[in-house]
C-alpha cells in the first residue's frame, strides 16, 4: 500500500509540475486568449474566451482555477470540435493501447529469446553480433525505420498498406517500426542480465550439484535475468503508451500521439493538455503495475510488503 | 575440465591484450574524428555549399541527383537537397550541442546535490529524478515548444531543460559510490567543507562518466530534434533542417525517393558518431578502472 | 559407476592456470594429493595460494577461462578431461561442494525445498514425495529446527548460520564420497561459526571432507590432517597433532606463530613479513625464500620438491614457542 501511495505521490507532483508550468508559459507569452482563440479570430471571440477563461483576473486566481478546473479534470473543450476535450482524448485510447500491446508482444517474442542465445553463451562471436545489431539500431531514429518500412514493402513491393484503417494488415508496419525501435535495447539488457546470472554464485552451486546447462539457463538464469528485465519493459510499454509519437504519425495511426501531433498543429490547448494528463496518468498506472509484477515475482519483497 | 569449457578457452597473449586496449583507442580516434569533421561542416558550411541552399528554382524541381546538376537532387521547391543537408549540419549540432550542455548542467547539479546530501533533500530529490526518468520527456518537450515557440533557441533550452533525468541519475549513482571512498570521506573527516569536496574530489572524478552519459545524450537529442522537426513541431518551417526535410519529403516517396537520402545518411551518420564516441569513452573508462584493480 | 573406490579422490601432477597479459600464470603449480574415505582433510594457506582453485577444479567448475591440467580422479573418472555429461553426474553425487557466501550461493527466487529437492531428483530417479521426504531428513540431520516450515523459506528469510546449513544439506543430499567446504565459515559470526564447525567435524556421515581454511586453529579443530599450500604449492602436510607440535617448514611455523595465543599473558601477534609472489612473478627458486629468515643462496637457485611431506631445503624440528 505504502508503494502506490509514493506512486500516487509521484503522480501529483509531476502533473502539478505540468500543469504549473503550462500555465505559466501560457500566461507568459502573450495574450493566452489569442492563443485559446487561434489564428484569425474576430475581437469579439477573443474577448469572449477572456472572459470565459477568466483571463481578465489575477494571477494568482486564474491560477487556482486553472488547479480547481483540473482537480474535477476539466480541460475544456477541443477548439477543433468544441468537445469536452478528456472525452475527445480518451476515444484515442484504444487505438494507442491496440498498438501498444502488438508491439510489446512482437518486441518480447523478438528480443527475449534472442537475448537468452546471446547471454546464454557470450562467445567472441556472439558478442560481435550483438554490438552490431545494437549500434546499427540505435544510430537509427524510428521515423527513418518507418519511412524505409514504407518505402520498401509499400511503395516498392506494395505488400502492406502504409496507412492505418487501410485493410486488415494495416497494423503490420507500425508494429515492425516500434519493434524495430525497441528490440535492440531489450536484446541487451536480456543478454546482459542473462550473462550476469551466470557469475553468480548460486549459478555456481547449481552447476556443483550437476546442473545440466540447460537446467542452468531455465531454473537459474532465467527466473533471475527476467526479473531484472521487467523495469525495462514496463519503462518501453509507459514509452509506447505515451503514443509513440512519431510512429502513429507515419502510419496516421489514430492514437493519442496522432492527437497530441494534431493538436499541437492546430494550437488546441485543451486537448494538448488532456492528452498530456491522459498519458501522465497511463505512466502512473503502468508503473503501479510493474511494482506489483515485481513484488509477486520477486520473493525477497514480498516481505517487505507486509 | 570438459571438453566443452576447454574450447571456451581463448589464450590471450599480451598482443590480444595490446590490440584490445588499442581496439577502444581505434573506436575513440574514429569517431571523434568523424564528429570534427561534422563540427567543421557545420561551422564552415558555406565552403561547403554547391549551391544556395535557401534559393528555389521551381523549373528546377524534383530533380533525380546528378553529377553535374544538384548533387543530391532539388525537392519540390527546386532548392538543392546537398546543401540544405549542409545546412542543417549547423542547426541540429548546435540544438544537440546547447542541449547537451543545459541537460548535463541541471542533471550534475540535481545528481551530485542528491548524493551529497544525507538527509530530506535527499529523498525529495532523488524522487523528483525517479518520475522525470518515469515519464516520456518528449511528450513535455513537444508541448512546451508548442507554447514558446519554435525557433533554434526555444527549441535548444527546452530540449536541454526535459533531458536531465538520465544524466542526473547516472550521476547520482556514481557519487555515492564516490562519497564512500576513502579520500573523499578522509576530506569530510579534515573538516573540508562540502562545496570544496564535491570540487576538488568529486567533480573530475565525475568526469569520464559525464562523458560518457553526454555522448549518448548528445545522440539522443539529435534523435529528439530531427523528430520533433519531422513531426513539424521542432524547426519553422521551410527551414533547412534533416528532419524538415525528411518530412517533406513524405509526399513524394514514390515520384522522388531521392529526397530521402541526403538527410538519411546525415542523421544516422551523426547519432552514429555520437554513439560511437560514447561507447569507445565507455570502453576505455572500464578498461582504465580493471587496470587499477589489477 | 563407481563401487570399488579405495581413494575418495586422487589428484596427480593439478596444475591450473589463467591467461594473463605475460602468458599463462599458474595458480596451482602440480598438486598432488589423494583424500581416503572418510577422511577430513584441512587445506590450509592464506588467500590466493590456490587453495580455492583447486577445490573448483576438483568438481571441474573453474571460471572457464581456467586452463587445468593434470589428473583429478574420482574412481576412474578423470574430471579434467571427462566430458560435461559424464562429470556432472559425479557433482553434487560423489563429490560436492559448501561455499563461502551461503547467502548468495543460493538462488534468491526459488525455496529451500526446491532447490534442495531438484539436486535429488537429478541423481535418483524419485518422485517429488520422496524427494520432499529426503530433504526433510538431511535438513533435519543438519540441525534445522521446524524443518517442514524451513524448506517451505526463501533463502532471505532465514538467518546466515540457517542458510550454510542448508548449503550443507544440499551439499550432503545425495550422501557424497566427498564434501568440498571452502571457508564455510568465514561469512558468519562468531558464535554461529563453532556450531557450523561442530556439524562438519559430526554430521557429514560417511563423507570425506576437505575444508579449505585461512585459519590454522580451525583446521585443527575440524579434521584429522593438515595440507599447507603456499603460492600455489603443498609445502608440508601430517596428520593434525604433528603439524601443530612438530611442524618442520618455515612457513608452517610462521602461521603457528601468528595465531594468537591467549593463554600468554601477553599475546605475541608475529605475522609473517612480506607478501607472497604475484602468479605472473617468475621466481626461480623456492617461492617462500624472499620471506623466509633460513633462506640461503640454494632456495633462490632452485625449487625444494616435496619429498616426505615436506618441500624445504632446510626443514626445521621442535613446537614453536
Amino acid at each position: 500500500m505504502k508503494a502506490v501511495g509514493s506512486r500516487l505521490l509521484q503522480l501529483v507532483v509531476l502533473l502539478g509540475t505540468i500543469s504549473t508550468t503550462l500555465f505559466l508559459l501560457l500566461r507568459l507569452s502573450g495574450d493566452p486568449a489569442i492563443l485559446l482563440a487561434g489564428e484569425g479570430a474576430s475581437p469579439e471571440t477573443i474577448d469572449a474566451i477572456r472572459a470565459d477563461y477568466g483571463f481578465d483576473k489575477s494571477l494568482l486566481q486564474q491560477y487556482l482555477m486553472f488547479l480547481w478546473d483540473i482537480v474535477r479534470l476539466d480541460f475544456g473543450r477541443s477548439l477543433v470540435n468544441s468537445q469536452p476535450a478528456l472525452g475527445f482524448v480518451l476515444q484515442y485510447l484504444p487505438s494507442t493501447l491496440h498498438l501498444t500491446f502488438l508491439a510489446v508482444f512482437f518486441n518480447s517474442i523478438i528480443a527475449i529469446p534472442a537475448g537468452v542465445w546471446l547471454g546464454a553463451k557470450p562467445t567472441q562471436r556472439r558478442r560481435k553480433i550483438l554490438s552490431t545489431v545494437v549500434s546499427v539500431a540505435q544510430g537509427t531514429p524510428a521515423y527513418v525505420i518507418g519511412l524505409l518500412l514504407i518505402q520498401i514493402f509499400s511503395v516498392w513491393l506494395g505488400w502492406l498498406p502504409s496507412i492505418a484503417g487501410t485493410g486488415t494488415w494495416a497494423w503490420v508496419l507500425p508494429t515492425a517500426t516500434l519493434s524495430f525501435a525497441l528490440a535492440p535495447n531489450l536484446i541487451r539488457v536480456v543478454a546482459a542480465s542473462v550473462e550476469d546470472t551466470t557469475r553468480q554464485d548460486y549459478y555456481r552451486t547449481a552447476k556443483a550439484n550437476g546442473a545440466a546447462p540447460n537446467v542452468l539457463l531455465i531454473k537459474h538464469s532465467l527466473p533471475n535475468a527476467l526479473l531484472s528485465t521487467t523495469s525495462l519493459l514496463g519503462a518501453q510499454f509507459a514509452f509506447l503508451l505515451s503514443g509513440a509519437l512519431i510512429t502513429e504519425y507515419i502510419f496516421a495511426w489514430p492514437g493519442l500521439g496522432l492527437i497530441l501531433v494534431q493538436s499541437i498543429t492546430n494550437l488546441d490547448f485543451p486537448t494538448i493538455q488532456a492528452t498530456v494528463f491522459v498519458v501522465a496518468y497511463l505512466v502512473f498506472i503502468v508503473n503501479l503495475l510493474m511494482d506489483q509484477v515485481f513484488r509477486l515475482a520477486d520473493p525477497r519483497l514480498r516481505r517487505s510488503q507486509l | 575440465m570438459s571438453q566443452e569449457l576447454k574450447d571456451q578457452v581463448t589464450p590471450i597473449t599480451r598482443r590480444k591484450m595490446f590490440q584490445s586496449k588499442n581496439k577502444s583507442l581505434l573506436t575513440l580516434r574514429i569517431s571523434a574524428s568523424i564528429l570534427g569533421f561534422l563540427f567543421i561542416v557545420a561551422l564552415f558550411q558555406p565552403f561547403f555549399y554547391t549551391a544556395d541552399p535557401a534559393a528555389s528554382d521551381l523549373s528546377l524541381r524534383l530533380q533525380s541527383p546528378s553529377l553535374g546538376g544538384a548533387l543530391l537532387g532539388t525537392d519540390a521547391l527546386g532548392q538543392d537537397v546537398y546543401s540544405r543537408v549542409i545546412a542543417g549540419f549547423r542547426w541540429s549540432l548546435g540544438i544537440g550541442t546547447v542541449g547537451t550542455l543545459l541537460g548535463c548542467f541541471i542533471g550534475i547539479t540535481l545528481g551530485v546535490s542528491a548524493a551529497w546530501n544525507r538527509k530530506r533533500l535527499r529523498i525529495v530529490l532523488s524522487r523528483v529524478i525517479d518520475i522525470g526518468i518515469s515519464f516520456p520527456y518528449l511528450i513535455i518537450a513537444v508541448t512546451i515548444v508548442t507554447v514558446v515557440g519554435r525557433g533554434f533557441w526555444p527549441l535548444a533550452l527546452t530540449l536541454g531543460l526535459v533531458c536531465w533525468p538520465t544524466i542526473a541519475r547516472v550521476v547520482y549513482a556514481e557519487t555515492l559510490t564516490l562519497r564512500e571512498r576513502e579520500y573523499v570521506t578522509a576530506a569530510r573527516l579534515f573538516g573540508i567543507g562540502s562545496i570544496r569536496s564535491i570540487f576538488t574530489h568529486i567533480l573530475p572524478a565525475l568526469r569520464p562518466t559525464i562523458q560518457v552519459v553526454a555522448a549518448f545524450t548528445f545522440a539522443e537529442l539529435l534523435i529528439a530534434e530531427s523528430g520533433l522537426s519531422f513531426l513539424g513541431l521542432g524547426a519553422p518551417l521551410g527551414t533547412p533542417t534533416w528532419g524538415n526535410m525528411l518530412n517533406e519529403s513524405r509526399l513524394y516517396m514514390e515520384s522522388a525517393p531521392w529526397m530521402m537520402f541526403g538527410p538519411v545518411t546525415a542523421i544516422i551518420l551523426a547519432i552514429f558518431a555520437a554513439n560511437l564516441l560514447g561507447e569507445g569513452l565507455n570502453a576505455r573508462e572500464q578498461s582504465r578502472s580493471t587496470r587499477v584493480s589489477q | 559407476m563407481i563401487n570399488t573406490m579405495t581413494n575418495a579422490i586422487e589428484i596427480k601432477n593439478l596444475v591450473v592456470s589463467f591467461p594473463t597479459p605475460a602468458g599463462y600464470s599458474a595458480v596451482v603449480r602440480g598438486i598432488n594429493l589423494t583424500i581416503n574415505p572418510g577422511d577430513r582433510v584441512a587445506i590450509v594457506g592464506e588467500s590466493g595460494s590456490g587453495k580455492t582453485m583447486m577445490g573448483l577444479s576438483m568438481l571441474g567448475i573453474q571460471p572457464t577461462s581456467a586452463q587445468v591440467e593434470g589428473e583429478i580422479l574420482i574412481g576412474d573418472v578423470n574430471m579434467v578431461t571427462a566430458p560435461d555429461v559424464v562429470a556432472r553426474k559425479l557433482r553434487g553425487n560423489y563429490i560436492s561442494m559448501v561455499f563461502q557466501e551461503p547467502l548468495t550461493s543460493l538462488n534468491p527466487v526459488r525455496t529451500i525445498s526446491s532447490q534442495l529437492s531438484e539436486s535429488v531428483r537429478r541423481h535418483n530417479s524419485i518422485g517429488k514425495k520422496e524427494a520432499e521426504a529426503r530433504v526433510l531428513e538431511v535438513l533435519t540431520a543438519v540441525g534445522i529446527p521446524a524443518p517442514e516450515e524451513r524448506m517451505k523459506s526463501y533463502p532471505h528469510q532465514l538467518s546466515g548460520g540457517l542458510r550454510q546449513r542448508v548449503m550443507i544439506a544440499l551439499a550432503l543430499i545425495n550422501k557424497p564420497q566427498l564434501v568440498v567446504a571452502d571457508e564455510p565459515t568465514t561469512a558468519l559470526d562468531a558464535t554461529i561459526q563453532a556450531q557450523i564447525l561442530d556439524l562438519l567435524r559430526s554430521g557429514m556421515g560417511d563423507a570425506a571432507l576437505m575444508l579449505i581454511t585461512h585459519d590454522l586453529a580451525v583446521a585443527a579443530d575440524v579434521c584429522n590432517r593438515i595440507v599447507v599450500m603456499y603460492a600455489g604449492n603443498i609445502v608440508e602436510q601430517g596428520p593434525v597433532s604433528e603439524i601443530l607440535s612438530n611442524p618442520k617448514h618455515p612457513y608452517t611455523r610462521g602461521l603457528l606463530s601468528a595465531i594468537p595465543k591467549f593463554d600468554q599473558a601477553r599475546p605475541a601477534l608475529n605475522p609473517i613479513p612480506g607478501s607472497p609472489p604475484t602468479i605472473s612473478e617468475v621466481v626461480p627458486g623456492c617461492r617462500f625464500a624472499s620471506r623466509c629468515s633460513y633462506a640461503d643462496s640454494q632456495c633462490t637457485a632452485s625449487e625444494p620438491e616435496f619429498i616426505n611431506n615436506i618441500a624445504c631445503f632446510h626443514p626445521v624440528s621442535g613446537a614453536v614457542k
